[in-house]
This record gives structure tokens, C-alpha cells and sequence, in this order.
């Protein structure tokens, strides 16, 4: 047994007493204080909300006593616009709210995106994206220089997206592939159609991972201009990419040409077979009825699954059954389809 | 419209026993009625003879004919209908009635819907203005008013939201809204729960609900289905919020009895145009 002086349990019972005490009194004044703040920040905003809502709604100046003084009142004026923001679209009020917090809240900001909380620093980059505070894109930029997180890196680029989109694809083309692909689709998908349009024209310097999300993305958008862009891509020998093309065909609820059909047909990738049973639906009847009598002996019970709900949905299983003894006669019916110059899904 | 084949013409304390009884339901169903009084200047008895017969085939069910204590005079009760439907009947009848080219008709069209305009102010009130004759073929009608302004209606308005400064914004848009003849009663909900327990749905007075669909305890749907549930429901007119751009969540809604639909973020004039188009159709 080990032998302790009893002065010495006594000291260390003392010393963790007051330790306990002072870290006791430590959360009670905190306490006060975040109470006293969350007051002020309640009784600016009370006072004030007759202000803020003249000075939002009509082409003025805001009134001084409408300025925030202290940190608890630039908190509050955040409630406020955060509200705006994500509730109210009207003419000017988002001129408004960035002209306010560039003018009166962007050093509140800048302190916090130089401070060590991570919390803070992501609050802080947030609401520069959400109230558009440029005079602060500077102090973003130095700060992607550092080292930062995931999260923090995510939203600097959809600060420099916002306020530098034109210059954006170019400065920022090698760094989007540190992105993971959900980060990646919601950058693409949030991109202005210019700066989009650009960062397809870049395809092939981009990462897989992200030339994944930007195909998903323009089935995501429903946007039919950039099919002539997915016909091209099919041509890849990436089979993931090649599964993904079909699945953006399939989100537009457009036929590729035949060529790209029919190649999707006699994969040896089930998946993209699967994708290519999902458009039977939007076929003409004949074609799908023939596409559908081949998908029905695929190996993949999944590709079989598709093609039996095409033929089930449509109330075609009488027309089916003579079609697929006659299409197992011709063995060379999948090339008779095609068109002579092998263009226009129409032809399918 | 239904036509009656022959109306029956009242007259007398009968008269004013319906007159009140119409008035009655102006106020209630918030549908104005026109009083429509014609006189015929010549005292030709065989146009006002003829005139009353096209009419008794002319009117709708719930049009009321009545005959006064002057024998040139005969007049129409028209419910549900302003001067402007008042005037179309004149020109309707002036049309389908040959004779009526033939003597001058003076018609006055006084709007009903005061609950202290008495029968006999209004018959008043409409020979006055025709005191002058005009001498000329067809129907001349004036539109006369009755001085008395339209009674105020009380409207509640209940908006619901689980964000405080966003109930706040919208209770202030509200509360600026200027529309004569209405009074508005603004309370804040933070839930639809608390909406329920509260006895402020309880009145029969007209209620505009402005809601979320997401709310904290009880979403907006499940309000929607409560309030459409109650037996006076007819007076909710029910808006809702909503982020979710799903065609489907809309007809659901619309299908579950919603009025309107705003997809936030809105434009906050957009809301007010709304919210004036729901309170401007209160009368009619």
C-alpha cells in the first residue's frame, strides 16, 4: 500500500476545490455575460425594428441609431439580416444589407475570420457569402492561403465564386478537385450558367471526381443544352463516367442519338444497360417493345426488374410476347434500328 | 341563374319585413344588395303595366319586386348584386322591353349595405335624386348613394412562423396595410399548436392565416386540416409558406384547402398584394 502524508491529500483536495470554485465562477459570470449580451442584443432589436423596417423596405439611409455599437448589437443586426436573407426577395433589399455590412459589420468579421474558433471563423464565412460583404474577399483569399479545414475551404471558393465569377474557373480550376463529390455538386450547381458553361468547356483538365458531379449536375439542372456535351462524353472509356452520362439522359428524360443508345444496350456493364432499360420509357412504342424483349433475358436481375416494369406500366405484355418471338428469329434486329448515319435518337 | 316565371310584386309592412331580412343577410354574407327604384314620368298606365309584367318574367329567384304607395313607382330588390350588375339589368330590360322606347323611365340604383339604411330612407333617398324629370324616351337611372359608409369589418389575421423576426416582418407588412372599411387584428403564433389551444379561431370573425408548413410542434398541413375541419371554416382564407419548390407539396396543399401559396425567399410586395386581394374580396 502506498503511503501519502495526509497534508499532501489535504492540499490536493484543497487546491481541486478551489479549482472547481474557480472555474464555477468562471461559468457564472460567462453566464452574466452572454445573458447580458443576448438583452442587449433583444432590446436593440425591439427598439429598433420600426427603423430597420423603413430603412429595408424604402431607398434611405439607415438612421444612426441603427448602427450597431457593440458586439452584441452586430450579433443582433446578423439575426436580422440572416432572416432577410433566407425568408425575403425584394428589389434592392439585398443592396441594402450588403451595403449596411460592408459599411458597419465588416470589422466585426474580419476579427473573427483571423481568430482561432473555428466555429466563429466558419460563422463569419458564411455570412460574408450570405450578406455579400466583398470589401472582405481580400482577407478570404489570404486566408485560403493558410491552412484550413474542409468546410472552411468549401465555402471559400463559394465566396470567390460569388464575388469574382468571372475570373473564378480560372483561378480556382485546380484547386476544386480537393473537394469531395457532394461539396463539388453543390459549388457546380449553385455556379452562375456563364461560369458553368466555362468550367465545362475546361472538362477534361478537371479531376474525375469532379467531372462526376458536373455530369450529375447537368441532369440536376435539367438544362437540354448541354446533351451534344453528353454524347461526347459517352465516347470515354470510363464506364463510371459513361453510367453517369445515361443518368443525366435519364434526369432530362431525353433519348441519346442511337449510336450512344445502342452502345449502352450491349454493355458488358450492367449498370449500363440498367440505365439504358430506365429510358425504355421514353422510346417510341415499337422501339421499346424490342429494346424491352432484349432487356427481359439480360443476366442482371436488375436490368430484367426494368424492363418488366416498362412492360407492366405501359399495358403492352400482349404486344410483347409475338414481338419477342419474332425478335428472337432475327438475331440481327438491334442493328436494323439504326439510322443510316447513325445520328437522331428519333430514329431509335 | 335560375329565372322565375312569375314573380310575385310585395308591398307594404311585407315589404319592409324583406327589406330587412335581405339587409340582414348584406351584412352577414358580406354581399352587397342594390335597391332599384323606377318611375315612370308620364303616368301612361299601360307602359307601367307592361313594364311590371316583363319584370316578373325577368327576374331571378331571389330578386325581389315591390310595388309603393305611388302607382307610377315600382321597384326591384336585387341581392348579391352592386350598381354595376344594377345598370346591366336596366340595359337588359330596355333591350327585351319594346314599349319601353316609348315613355321616359327615370331608375335610381342605391347600394345596400348599412344596417341603419331603412326602407323607407332608401326610397327616400332614391326619389330625390330623380325629382327632376327628363322628358326623354328609355331609362334614365342615376346612381345615388346613401351617405352612409360601408360598416367596418373586423378581420383577424393570424401568421404563423417559427422564426420570430421573420413573424415580426410579417405582422409589421400587415399591420401597414391600408384597406377602407377593414380593420385588422394581428396575432403572432410560434406553432401550430399553440394556434390550436388558443380560443382566437373561435369568432365568427373573417380570419386570414398566414403559415409555414414546417412549424415546431404542429406543422402547417396539420393546421390547414384543423381549421378546414371546423364547421365555420368558410371563414379562413388560408396562405401558406413554404421552401420546398415541389409541385406535388402544392396541389396537396390547394387539395387540403390552402388559398394561396408563397415560396420563400418571397418579395414581401408580393405578399402584401396578396394579402390585399383576400381582404378587397371580403365584400362583394
Amino acid at each position: 500500500m502506498i503511503g501519502l502524508p495526509i497534508e499532501w491529500i489535504a492540499a490536493l483536495i484543497i487546491v481541486l476545490v478551489v479549482a472547481l470554485a474557480v472555474f464555477t465562477l468562471y461559468m457564472v459570470i460567462e453566464r452574466h455575460r452572454e445573458n447580458k449580451r443576448t438583452l442587449l442584443a433583444a432590446t436593440y432589436l425591439n427598439n429598433n425594428r420600426i427603423g430597420w423596417y423603413d430603412y429595408l423596405r424604402t431607398d434611405g439611409v439607415p438612421e444612426d441609431h441603427l448602427i450597431p455599437r457593440n458586439d452584441a448589437e452586430v450579433k443582433a443586426v446578423e439575426e436580422l439580416f440572416r432572416m432577410l436573407v433566407h425568408n425575403v426577395k425584394e428589389d434592392g433589399m439585398e443592396e441594402r444589407i450588403s451595403g449596411f455590412a460592408n459599411r458597419w459589420m465588416s470589422g466585426f468579421y474580419r476579427k473573427k475570420l483571423n481568430g482561432r474558433n473555428w466555429g466563429e471563423r466558419m460563422n463569419a464565412l458564411y455570412r460574408i457569402y450570405d450578406f455579400g460583404i466583398d470589401s472582405l474577399t481580400v482577407d478570404c483569399r489570404d486566408m485560403a492561403k493558410k491552412s484550413i479545414s474542409e468546410e472552411e475551404f468549401f465555402l471559400l471558393l463559394l465566396i470567390d465564386m460569388k464575388f469574382y465569377p468571372e475570373t473564378f474557373v480560372r483561378d480556382n480550376l485546380l484547386e476544386l478537385c480537393a473537394l469531395s463529390a457532394n461539396d463539388a455538386k453543390e459549388l457546380l450547381f449553385r455556379m452562375q450558367e456563364a461560369t458553368f458553361e466555362e468550367t465545362v468547356c475546361h472538362f477534361d483538365e478537371l479531376e474525375l471526381t469532379i467531372q462526376y458531379a458536373l455530369v450529375d449536375v447537368i441532369g440536376m439542372k435539367l438544362d437540354a443544352t448541354y446533351v451534344p456535351f453528353l454524347e461526347t462524353q459517352f465516347n470515354t472509356k470510363d464506364s463510371e463516367l459513361r453510367i453517369r452520362v445515361l443518368r443525366a439522359y435519364n434526369s432530362l428524360g431525353i433519348v441519346p442519338v442511337v449510336t450512344v443508345y445502342e452502345a449502352a444496350v450491349e454493355s458488358d456493364v450492367w449498370q449500363e444497360r440498367h440505365q439504358a432499360a430506365k429510358m425504355l420509357k421514353w422510346l417510341p412504342q415499337q422501339s421499346a417493345v424490342r429494346y424491352a424483349a432484349h432487356f427481359e433475358k439480360d443476366d442482371m436481375f436488375l436490368v430484367r426488374e426494368e424492363a418488366k416494369l416498362f412492360s407492366t406500366a405501359s399495358s403492352i405484355e400482349d404486344q410483347v410476347s409475338p414481338l419477342v418471338a419474332a425478335a428472337a428469329e432475327d438475331e440481327g434486329w438491334l442493328l436494323d434500328t439504326q439510322s443510316p448515319d447513325g445520328k437522331g435518337g428519333d430514329q431509335i | 341563374m335560375s329565372i322565375r316565371k312569375n314573380s310575385e310584386v310585395i308591398e307594404g309592412a311585407f315589404f319592409r319585413y324583406v327589406f330587412n331580412l335581405l339587409r340582414a343577410n348584406v351584412l352577414r354574407d358580406r354581399r352587397t344588395m342594390s335597391l332599384v327604384l323606377l318611375r315612370e314620368e308620364r303616368g301612361d298606365s299601360r307602359i307601367a303595366r307592361m313594364l311590371k309584367e316583363k319584370l316578373t318574367e325577368m327576374l331571378r329567384e331571389k330578386d325581389v319586386l315591390f310595388e309603393t304607395e305611388h302607382p307610377d313607382e315600382i321597384g326591384l330588390l336585387l341581392p348579391n348584386s352592386g350598381k354595376e350588375e344594377a345598370v346591366g339589368f336596366l340595359q337588359r330590360l330596355q333591350k327585351v322591353c319594346p314599349g319601353m322606347e316609348c315613355g321616359p323611365f327615370q331608375a335610381a340604383i342605391l347600394e345596400v349595405y348599412h344596417p341603419e339604411l331603412t326602407s323607407e330612407n332608401a326610397l327616400a333617398i332614391c326619389r330625390k335624386a330623380m325629382a327632376e324629370p327628363q322628358g326623354q324616351d328609355g331609362i334614365h337611372f342615376v346612381h345615388v348613394e346613401s351617405g352612409l359608409d360601408r360598416p367596418v369589418l373586423e378581420v383577424k389575421v393570424s401568421i404563423l412562423d417559427g422564426d420570430r423576426l421573420f413573424r415580426e416582418l410579417l405582422q409589421m407588412a400587415v399591420e401597414r396595410i391600408d384597406l377602407a372599411g377593414v380593420r385588422l387584428q394581428v396575432r403572432t403564433f410560434a406553432d401550430g399548436l399553440v394556434l390550436s389551444q388558443s380560443d382566437w379561431t373561435d369568432s365568427w370573425h373573417p380570419h386570414l392565416v398566414v403559415m409555414s408548413d414546417v412549424l415546431p410542434k404542429r406543422n402547417g398541413l396539420d393546421v390547414l386540416h384543423e381549421l378546414r375541419k371546423m364547421p365555420n371554416q368558410e371563414k379562413f382564407t388560408i396562405l401558406m409558406m413554404t421552401r420546398h419548390n415541389s409541385e406535388e407539396d402544392m396541389i396537396y396543399a390547394y387539395e387540403s384547402g390552402t388559398d394561396g401559396y408563397l415560396l420563400k425567399p418571397f418579395n414581401l410586395r408580393l405578399f402584401e398584394a396578396q394579402v390585399k386581394r383576400m381582404l378587397a374580396g371580403l365584400w362583394s
